[in-house]
């Protein structure tokens, strides 16, 4: 795994991106034309993806609308609408320096006063990460057409993380303005700086994208069209695949006890790179509110009756990281190993258990408990059946409740109604953004999905996040989140259970859809084909 | 002669599947949810005669626990949907005028909307489990009894024997009960048995959509979960959807023989 | 009773059945919007739950801002007198999650759901009338009996399995048609050429969804033509020397047409609801699979507007019956 990497734009250094074009030095000779066919599930309700993060949205919207950096796979900043910046040495201000003669779909010229408005008026206040994200955020200044100045109340050196195409997207101003964004009708037709536009769309059945020949990427992009399907059934989409009508496909593309066959199919390429941005892996959250929850040492023990090994094979067959710490060891940047660690024992766990005043009752069983997951894949299914069968060992009788995710999001979040919940998180790449809200005492607000319900309120816990939001060191940054890590293994207000493998399932003939950890979310400028 | 013939093998099938459930605790006693060794086994290897599923759970325990589920539903939602839509048919049919039309619109209303659709948003709000879907089954299927016991007792209630029953001063419900429907009740047991066959198969319907009690094993989740694995491990959906095949098959047999049986004068049908 | 001499196309009769029915139409259309209205509200969570839960963020005043939009914070009934009010004015409303209306949501998926609805159908048909009038013809011989049974398999077998096995056999293994969707756009094909496409992939789903008809339409009509061919009339046909074929074409199946009627009606009109199943496993882009995700989406206007057509196409297609019972038997009563 890359080592710890610089990160530039941070501290007392300026840094100025180099004048690379985005996009790594190509391999082979591209050849131009083609029709690419992706697999996108579910189908995205909209193609924009500034106000809803939804993960479909997040692969096409960056086709239409780019954001000002890229990231190579060192999660390194690389140049896109912006072609330098530097972060004051205070850290509370970013200047960027536009790219010029970049235009919008409709001939207009993008400017600085885009950026400045889809900052302010558009991910400040309505993207869902972006209002806690920029929310440091007080100014965005125009000196010209091509500089813009962002003012912070303090330093936030999250916030250079979120600057992927598919994270933060400038939107047209003249679109926009003075109308209700969310219900634009270019939300569905977009107008952004992309190297495709759209030509149609058919509810359920396709949306179809084509090359934008004005694209500020000269040459670029290599494809004629592009094809969005949504194959809502995995084994349909291996299928496709091996009769040519897919080409390309993320996020479980096919099922996971296919995917070895497909790897050694000298057809298809096998990717695992391309979340490095997301890291997103599952979790299981405690209620500490419950009687037997709120003890740390029953927690504990749950943990040591859990094979995480064995878990990874059966879910997963295989295709999952063991995680020993909410930040994951692809997230070099911040993982850290020195943790408590809870190696597979169920002796060891009915002891603790016992020991903490969980008497077996009668028929064997200490205590009863809900686990509640959303109903989102087979996948999360399996891995609620493997903690109960684990929970079952150490007389702990689960009852599992799968709920669509309204019903899951009013249950768990509104009402706190649940003991333990099993949901994907995504850790993101800087935990400010993507863990703190589930370990800060600050984040607990009912009615706000996703963030801390479980209760955790730990003072020491406070101080070390709210140290690492704003420090702009980053030898002192990983030292305390180093602590975050400690705190977290030790007090066990969640397990973070494992890292899904990232697959991507393409075709031989497709080349270069894999150039940075923004993966199938980037541009798709590169992306060619065998002719 | 094929009266006995439909009968005969459709009760077989219904015995057999029966003691499948019966004998499930027996052969069976761990939990089928139990993982016993890999997952993916084929029919035959290792000793598992129908191999195991994708976490590696026995088929066959699957298969026997599942029919307890499967059974349990159909006939559990069936006979409350009899209960309510002999009620409802049997006042509307025998009291007829203004009760037979708000009851009839009232079972107009239920089943204009689309059946299936209706189990769908009723689990939807109260959440997948045994209880709550046999409850929407049973919602969903009482309609077409109501309608059934309402034509019965129209024309029964106009017969000599019932007309001479309320000239005597018998009550009306006792005419009901005592007199009307037990005439009434061959109908109904047939159509009934072909209701359980429907409830089966729309709880498998259900499962597959992924509408299913996540606690317990049925022949429609086994399906659901299978279908990831179609291309290599298609057992893992075949053997389930063949089990409700057969189920389906001797309950339909099983009400068309009975059907003969009771109505001898539309034999030759 | 009706006058045999008056029944037929006449007018005032027409008129006031027409009246009647289309007025007891309209008072359960809008029953049924109501009670659907009601227990979607009872679902636990709503839109903006769900789509809090797609973007796996939000705070709760941008979600409070978002039910606002949506005009969820606004106390129930007066939210049950907009909808009706939209629906009066035939305005189906605005899906904040699709963003565009909700009419031309639907009109964009219906015609697939029409598509699939009337090939199907139609192949069940054509198949049942065959099937059944053979069965009746060598009623009571082997022949009979190994189509009463091939038949009663179609009727007990699930659709959603047969449909997956069907992929698994004529997609997967032998690649012959393709595994879903409504056609290949990657292959830019027009005109014919497109059409045959849309044939092909219609393929797999329609047969999959007219075996279950075809049971019961085989049935049905084997079930009339016996019970025709044992009566008196016939009989009488028969002695009057007209050949045996000529007879129970012309006179059996016309009876046998009136329940088939009756039951295709029933099909067509609740065909919408029973689609999903159907078109999840075959990825068809149609109405029933936009219902149901709807439901888990706490879509109300698209899905109250769904099930609202739904419930019309049903009555619909239940008066259709109606008239087109009197069209093929005079004698029948306009009631």
């Amino acid at each position: 795994m890359a080592a710890h990497a610089s990160f530039p734009g941070l501290g007392r250094r300026h840094l100025l991106g180099a004048a690379l074009v985005a996009g790594a030095l190509p391999a082979q000779a591209q050849a131009r034309g083609g029709t690419l066919v992706i697999s996108i599930i579910p189908e995205p309700s909209s193609l924009v993806s500034a106000f809803n993060t939804a993960a479909p949205l997040t692969l096409i919207s960056p086709k239409f609308l780019e954001g000002l950096l890229s990231y190579d796979f060192d999660l390194a900043p690389r140049p896109h609408l912006a072609t330098a910046w530097e972060v004051a040495p205070d850290g509370k201000a970013i200047t960027f320096r536009l790219r010029r003669g970049v235009k919008w779909h409709d001939g207009q010229d993008f400017t600085s006063a885009d950026v400045a408005f889809s900052f302010m008026e558009i991910l400040k206040k309505l993207h869902p990460r972006g209002r806690s994200v920029l929310a440091p955020v007080t100014a965005a200044e125009t000196p010209d057409a091509h500089t813009v100045i962002l003012r912070l109340a303090h330093p936030a050196p999250a916030i250079m993380s979120a600057l992927s195409s598919a994270e933060s997207p400038i939107l047209p101003r003249h679109i926009y303005e003075g109308s209700d964004p969310l219900a634009n009708p270019r939300n569905n037709n977009p107008i952004g700086t992309g190297p495709f536009k759209l030509v149609q769309w058919q509810r359920g059945n396709f949306i179809e994208l084509a090359r934008n020949p004005d694209y500020w990427d000269a040459g670029k992009p290599y494809l004629d069209r592009l094809i969005v399907r949504s194959f809502t059934d995995a084994g349909a989409r291996a299928a496709a695949f091996e009769r040519g009508e897919l080409h390309l496909a993320s996020t479980t593309p096919v099922p996971l006890a296919e995917v070895e066959r497909f790897r050694k199919n000298p057809n298809f390429v096998v990717e695992e790179r391309g979340e490095e941005l997301n890291n997103t892996m599952d979790i299981v959250e405690f209620n500490l509110r419950h009687p037997m929850l709120g003890k740390r040492e029953v927690r504990q023990a749950m943990r040591h009756a859990i094979n995480f090994e064995a878990m990874i094979r059966v879910v997963w067959a295989g295709l999952a990281r063991p995680l020993i710490s909410p930040i994951p060891a692809t997230l070099a940047k911040f993982h850290s190993a020195d943790v408590p660690l809870y190696p597979f024992d169920v002796a060891r766990a009915n002891a603790m258990l016992d020991a903490a005043g969980a008497a077996r009752a009668q028929g064997g069983t200490r205590f009863k408990l809900r686990l509640d997951l959303p109903a989102i894949n087979e996948v999360y299914a399996r891995e609620a059946e493997f903690i109960r069968q684990s929970m079952r060992q150490v007389g702990i009788d689960v009852e599992i409740r799968i709920s669509d995710v309204p019903s899951f999001i009013r249950r768990v979040y509104g009402e706190y109604d649940f003991d333990l919940s099993l949901i994907p998180a995504s850790a993101t790449a800087d935990p400010t953004i993507g863990l703190q809200r589930f370990y800060d005492s600050k984040a607990i607000r009912k009615g706000a999905p996703f963030v801390n319900a479980s209760g955790y309120a730990e003072p020491e816990m406070d101080a070390v996040l709210d140290a690492a939001a704003v420090e702009p060191d980053e030898g002192r940054r990983r030292a305390l989140f180093g602590k975050f890590q400690q705190i977290a293994m030790r007090d066990l207000p969640l397990f973070p259970m494992a890292l899904p493998t990232s697959l991507t399932l393409a075709s031989s003939k497709v080349h270069d859809f894999m150039l940075g950890p923004e993966g199938m979310r980037d541009p798709g400028a590169n992306i060619w084909m065998d002719g | 002669m094929a009266r006995h013939w439909s009968l005969l093998v459709g009760g077989a099938i219904l015995l057999a599947v029966g003691l499948m459930a019966a004998s499930a605790g027996l052969l069976f006693p761990e939990d089928p949810f139990t993982m016993v060794d890999q997952p993916l086994l084929w029919p035959g290897a290792a000793g598992m005669q129908l191999g195991t599923d994708a976490m590696g759970r026995d088929m066959a325990a699957e298969l026997f626990h599942g029919a307890r589920v499967s059974l349990l539903i159909g006939f559990a939602s069936t006979g409350a949907a009899v209960v309510v839509g002999t009620v409802v048919g049997a006042l509307a049919g025998y009291y007829r005028g203004l009760v037979d039309d708000v009851l009839m619109r009232l079972t107009e209303l239920f089943q204009t909307i689309p059946q299936f659709m209706l189990a769908i948003v009723l689990l939807a709000i109260v959440g997948p489990s045994i209880g709550t879907i046999v409850a929407a089954l049973a919602v969903v299927s009482w309609p077409a009894i109501a309608r059934l016991v309402r034509a019965e007792f129209m024309v029964i209630s106009e017969r000599e024997f019932v007309q001479s029953c309320r000239v005597i001063g018998m009550s009306d419900a006792r005419i009901m009960l005592t007199q009307i429907l037990p005439n009434a009740l061959p109908t109904v047991i047939v159509t009934a048995t072909v209701l359980v066959a429907t409830a089966i198969l729309m709880e498998a319907g259900l499962s597959f959509l992924g509408l299913s009690d996540p606690n317990v094993m049925s022949w429609g989740s086994m399906i659901g979960t299978g279908k990831d694995q179609l291309r290599e491990a298609w057992y893992i959906v075949a053997i389930p959807g063949i089990a409700l095949l057969l189920t389906a098959l001797g309950l339909n047999l099983f009400g068309e023989g009975l059907n003969d049986a009771l109505n001898p004068r539309l034999r030759g049908r | 009773m009706a006058d045999p001499a008056r029944s037929g196309v006449d007018g005032r009769p027409w008129l006031r059945f027409l009246a009647r029915r289309l007025g007891v139409a309209l008072v359960i259309v809008v029953g049924i919007a109501v009670v659907n209205f009601f227990l979607l509200h009872l679902a636990p969570g709503d839109a903006a739950d769900a789509i809090a839960g797609e973007a796996g963020t939000g705070d709760p005043e941008f979600l409070a801002a978002l039910r606002r939009r949506m005009g969820l914070d606004q106390p129930l009934p007066v939210q049950l007198g907009y909808f009706l009010w939209r629906l009066a004015s035939f305005d189906l409303g605005y899906s904040h999650r699709y963003g565009q209306s909700v009419a031309s949501l639907i009109l964009e998926r219906l015609p697939a759901t029409l598509l699939l609805m009337a090939t199907s159908i139609a192949l069940a048909v054509a198949g049942g009338v065959a099937l059944g009038v053979t069965a009746a013809r060598f009623a009571h011989t082997r022949l009979d009996r190994a189509i009463s049974l091939a038949v009663l398999f179609l009727y007990a077998t699930p659709v959603f399995w047969v449909g997956l096995m069907m992929i698994l056999l004529f997609s997967v293994k032998l690649g012959w048609l393709p595994t879903g969707g409504l056609y290949d756009v990657s292959l830019g094909l027009r005109g014919l050429a497109h059409a045959g496409d849309v044939a092909l992939h219609l393929v797999l789903p329609a047969l999959t969804q007219a075996f279950f008809f075809l049971a019961v339409y085989t049935r049905l009509v084997r079930a009339s033509m016996l019970e025709v061919l044992g009566m008196d009339y016939i009989r009488f046909a028969r002695a009057k020397g007209l050949s045996e074929i000529r007879v129970a074409f012309r006179h059996a199946l016309r009876n046998a047409l009136l329940p088939l009627v009756t039951m295709v009606g029933m099909n067509v009109g609740t065909f919408l609801g029973g689609a999903v199943l159907g078109e999840t496993v075959f990825s068809w882009p149609g109405i029933g699979r936009l219902m149901f995700d709807a439901v888990f989406q706490r879509d109300l206007n698209l899905l109250l507007s769904i099930l609202v057509l739904s419930s019309v196409f049903v009555v619909l297609a239940n008066l259709a019956v109606d008239i087109l019972y009197v069209v093929i038997n005079p004698n029948a009563e306009l009631r």
